[in-house]
């Protein structure tokens, strides 16, 4: 790495420096090679609070800098930093934009960037919806980005996972943590395709301040934001918030309005934001498409090489919604031996999905 | 010396116990010698009073001394022996025929009834010995055949009988276990649950373990409790199994043919489930043999107490260990276990609201799984059917109870021809090497569960018990092929209506 990009590393890690740094050393005709090169003293001279001199030279003198190179070189690590060519092209137009960035995973990764963000507590509806979101977005070459919390961001990287594609977290600790606890495959999975993206030094550990300043990035380097799931107060909707002071398109899944759980998000919707109440008129607005809302009433169901009596149930799940067996035996007038055979066959084929005990749904799949 | 025999209970089995008495001069004291509990040595004042009031006074220094030395010997039941014992000794009974005694003696010399005289019948039958019980123990010996039993009201009786002044009676072979009782519930009184009766039935065609998994009220509880209905019946051998157990604990009363079906609270104590206790005796899972154990509120029990549970599960018969040794218990059971779907109990459901986060969730399934999860085939969501849906099945009353068992019965026939060679009663003992090779599996079928086990994240262990549920559902349906239809609808029980 280049005198450049040790300075940028360097400042990266006062955690309180950002982008506008730049623009102050330029005022004072300083450039990145020189800040590093003369070091100490030249810093005395520069517009800085204390408290970043002192973590500079501090920093400088533990040689900070080549040790973290090391340990990324170890950990199969790369720093991004903002001059970089890989470094992601609409955070780096964000004010704030981070000075280095840390990713853990494939990196540059190809498509578009979505942000699909909710709330960790949520509703199983809701988990649902962000799983089909992610994976949908994965199997047409998006790019879901989202957080590494449990809730909605697992689901969405689950789902891109599940199809086989790319998906991002973006990390409110090092790359090389894992937290929550519990998400270590998962984060291993996203590595495989996709990536884990941090602007904090490795060995940060979760403190609650860094986690609204990480949603920056998430509405920063999407295109869109999509919330799935959020209540008024949460970390999804400091992210919307920030998506919209970005220019960003913001799109909310409708929620149950006796909930609090989906305030924040219902709450978008009365402001302004595209309601997501089909995920492909979302994926169709990705492509450019026209939204057009009311041009079949009816799902189409793929049923090649189906029987007859799993077209009959799906098509019944599929229109008229969720179902107990029971319901099923007396409408399509078949024994529960039958109907559960067929419904054992749609669920391997992924076209049905217990939604409650004993109850059975149409997936969103299968409603595309 | 002059040996009188009784007996004392090791597990289920009567264990022959000599006892000789001894009576020296010098000031009266009666000491017993060869492990006797607590209970055994309380009896020398009860017998010292019982036979004070035949005219028969002891006098002198008693010795009592019970072989073998090293059986602990436990319980009233020894009273009789041991008075009869001192009898002889003093010269005021004779006789000549081998024969062995059991029964707890009240101050004025009546019998009441003990527990384990249907092992000690057993026993004495083996040995050729005549047996002479409290009255009160009658009904259930009768269940023993060629055994020479006779009924005792109290020790006067016995005296005169062998001073040849009366007869006693004479325990008849009259064991009548009711044929056809209805067991209530009927499964034609639960409404709707076509998805739960269905897998049921295969629970009970196959011997499989179930987790049922539903909302408070939706009627898990009611399941469980009709599934022993649908079992079935009893066999002579399984019905002297049980009777064995239940007079180990003490309780004589008979329901015939009728399978146990015993409910454990998470409450209970390790003791109280498996057995053991200072009166060593079987536990609920015992109690349960041949028979429906049931746990309801599954999440809530200790992890130890589940784990206790494994060895049974996996052996069949349950071992406990006490200083003196350790017994086995039988514990065949048919596992039925209860659950909510979610912590707040309300997911999935169409009326209430569940608050539980998908995080919750995922902690309550984790709370699931383990060593007794492991031992269920199938899965067996209940909804908690709505006041309209329930309306909509008014007037359509389901299948009974004993029709569906006749078909239980059916598959249970097919599978006791298939499986005689190796053994095993039932789909869900197969060995794993059985599994692969002599199931039956078509080809299609073969290739159809190998093309979704990778989509529904199966595991091996997954695919055996799919491959073993499959197999029942295909005895149901006697057909000697698995087809894809058997193996989908085994799928459709692996699934427990949680987020995935
Ligand atoms: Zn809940």
């Amino acid at each position: 790495m280049k005198r450049e990009g040790f300075a940028l590393l360097l400042l990266n890690a006062c955690e309180s420096l950002d982008k506008r740094i730049l623009d102050i050393l330029k005022n004072e005709e300083v450039g990145l090679d020189r800040f590093w090169e003369e070091g100490p003293d030249l810093w005395k001279k520069l517009p800085i609070t204390d408290n970043v001199r002192t973590r500079l030279i501090q920093l400088k003198n533990d040689g900070w800098v080549e040790a973290e190179c090391e340990r990324c070189g170890l950990l199969g690590i790369k720093v991004v930093t903002i001059l970089d060519d890989l470094y992601p092209e609409r955070l780096r137009e964000a004010p704030w934009a981070p000075l280095s960035l840390y990713v853990k995973g494939q990196w540059p990764l190809c498509g578009s960037f979505v942000g699909v963000v909710g709330t960790r507590r949520c509703s199983s509806y809701a988990f649902r919806v962000a799983h089909s979101l992610g994976a949908k977005l994965a199997r047409s070459g998006v790019v879901p980005v989202s957080g590494g919390a449990k809730g909605i961001d697992g689901a969405v990287h689950s789902g891109a996972i599940d199809s086989n594609g790319p998906t991002v977290a973006i990390l409110g600790t090092g790359v090389d943590k894992v937290y929550p606890r519990g998400h270590e495959r998962l984060f291993d999975n996203i590595t495989r395709e996709g990536t884990l993206l941090s602007e904090y030094p490795l060995g940060t550990g979760a403190s609650n301040w860094r986690f609204p300043k990480r949603n920056r990035i998430i509405s920063a380097i999407s295109e869109k934001l999509v919330v799935v799931e959020a209540p008024l107060k949460s970390g999804a909707m400091i992210t919307a918030r920030y998506a919209m002071e970005l220019g960003r398109e913001v799109w909310a899944v409708p929620g149950r309005i006796d909930e609090n759980v989906a305030r924040g998000s219902n709450g978008l919707i009365y402001d302004g934001a595209y309601p997501l109440v089909e995920i492909k008129y979302f994926m169709d607005s990705l492509s450019g498409g026209q939204l057009d809302f009311f041009s079949d009433g009816n799902f189409d169901v793929n049923t090649t090489g189906m029987s007859d009596d799993q077209v009959r149930i799906l098509s019944l799940l599929s229109e008229k919604g969720e179902r107990t067996v029971d319901n099923i035996v007396s409408e399509c007038k078949m024994s529960a031996a039958e109907v559960l055979n067929s419904l054992g066959l749609l669920l391997a084929r992924g076209d049905v999905y217990p939604s409650g005990p004993g109850r059975w749904s149409a997936s969103l799949k299968s409603k595309s | 010396m002059n040996a009188v025999l009784g007996v004392t209970l090791k597990g289920v089995d009567a264990i022959k116990v000599e006892v000789e008495v001894e009576i020296t001069g010098g000031l009266f004291a009666i000491s017993i010698v060869g492990l006797p509990d607590a209970a055994v040595r309380e009896s020398k004042e009860r017998v010292r009073a019982a036979l004070r009031t035949l005219g028969i006074p002891i006098r002198g220094r008693v010795a009592v001394n019970l072989a073998p030395a090293d059986l602990p010997k436990e319980g009233a039941l020894l009273d009789l022996p041991i008075a009869v014992g001192m009898a002889k000794s003093t010269g005021a009974l004779r006789f000549s025929r081998p024969s062995v005694f059991m029964g707890e003696l009240a101050l004025d010399g009546r019998l009441r009834a003990v527990r384990g005289a249907v092992p000690a019948a057993i026993m004495a039958r083996e040995k050729g010995l005549d047996l002479f019980i409290p009255e009160d123990n009658a009904h259930e010996v009768s269940l023993v055949h060629g055994v020479n039993a006779f009924k005792v009201p109290d020790l006067r009786s016995l005296i005169d009988y062998f001073r040849g002044d009366l007869e006693l009676q004479r325990v008849k072979n009259d064991f009548k276990a009711d044929q056809q009782k209805k067991i209530e519930p009927d499964f034609s009184d639960i409404k709707g649950q076509a998805a739960a009766k269905r897998a049921l039935e295969i629970a009970a065609a196959g011997h499989h373990n179930v987790l049922l998994i539903g909302s408070p009220g939706s009627g898990k509880t009611l399941l469980a409790r009709a599934l022993r209905g649908i079992l079935p019946p009893l066999s002579d051998e399984e019905l002297m199994e049980v009777m064995l157990v239940r007079s180990t604990v003490g309780i004589s009363s008979s329901r015939g043919r009728e399978r146990p079906f015993r409910p454990i609270h998470h409450t209970a104590s390790a003791v109280a489930i498996c057995g053991g206790g200072t009166n060593l005796r079987p536990g609920e899972i015992s109690m349960a043999h041949r028979g429906v154990l049931f746990l309801d509120e599954f999440t809530e029990f200790r992890r130890d107490l589940l784990e206790s549970l494994r060895q049974p599960l996996e052996d069949g018969e349950i071992v406990v260990s006490r200083s003196a040794g350790s017994v086995t218990y039988p514990a065949q059971v048919l596992l039925a276990v209860a659950c909510n779907p979610c912590p707040c109990g309300w997911f999935g459901d169409p009326v209430e609201q569940c608050r539980c986060s998908s995080n919750d969730i995922e902690r309550y399934q984790k709370k699931l799984s383990g060593p007794i999860l492991d031992r269920i085939d199938l899965y067996v969501p209940v909804p908690r059917l709505t006041p309209e849906e329930l309306l909509s099945l008014e007037g359509k009353c389901g299948e009974s109870s004993e029709a569906i068992r006749e078909r239980v019965c059916r598959a249970r026939s097919l599978q006791l021809e298939r499986w005689s060679d190796i053994g095993s009663g039932s789909n869900s003992e197969l060995p794993e090497k059985i599994l692969r090779t002599r199931l039956g599996l078509s080809r299609e079928a073969r290739s159809f569960l190998g093309s979704v086990a990778g989509t529904l994240k199966l595991s091996g262990r997954g695919i055996s018990r799919v491959l073993k549920v499959s197999r029942t559902i295909a005895d149901l349906d006697s057909s000697v092929e698995i087809s894809t239809a058997h193996i989908s609808e085994a799928l459709a029980y692996r699934q427990t209506g949680f987020l995935s």
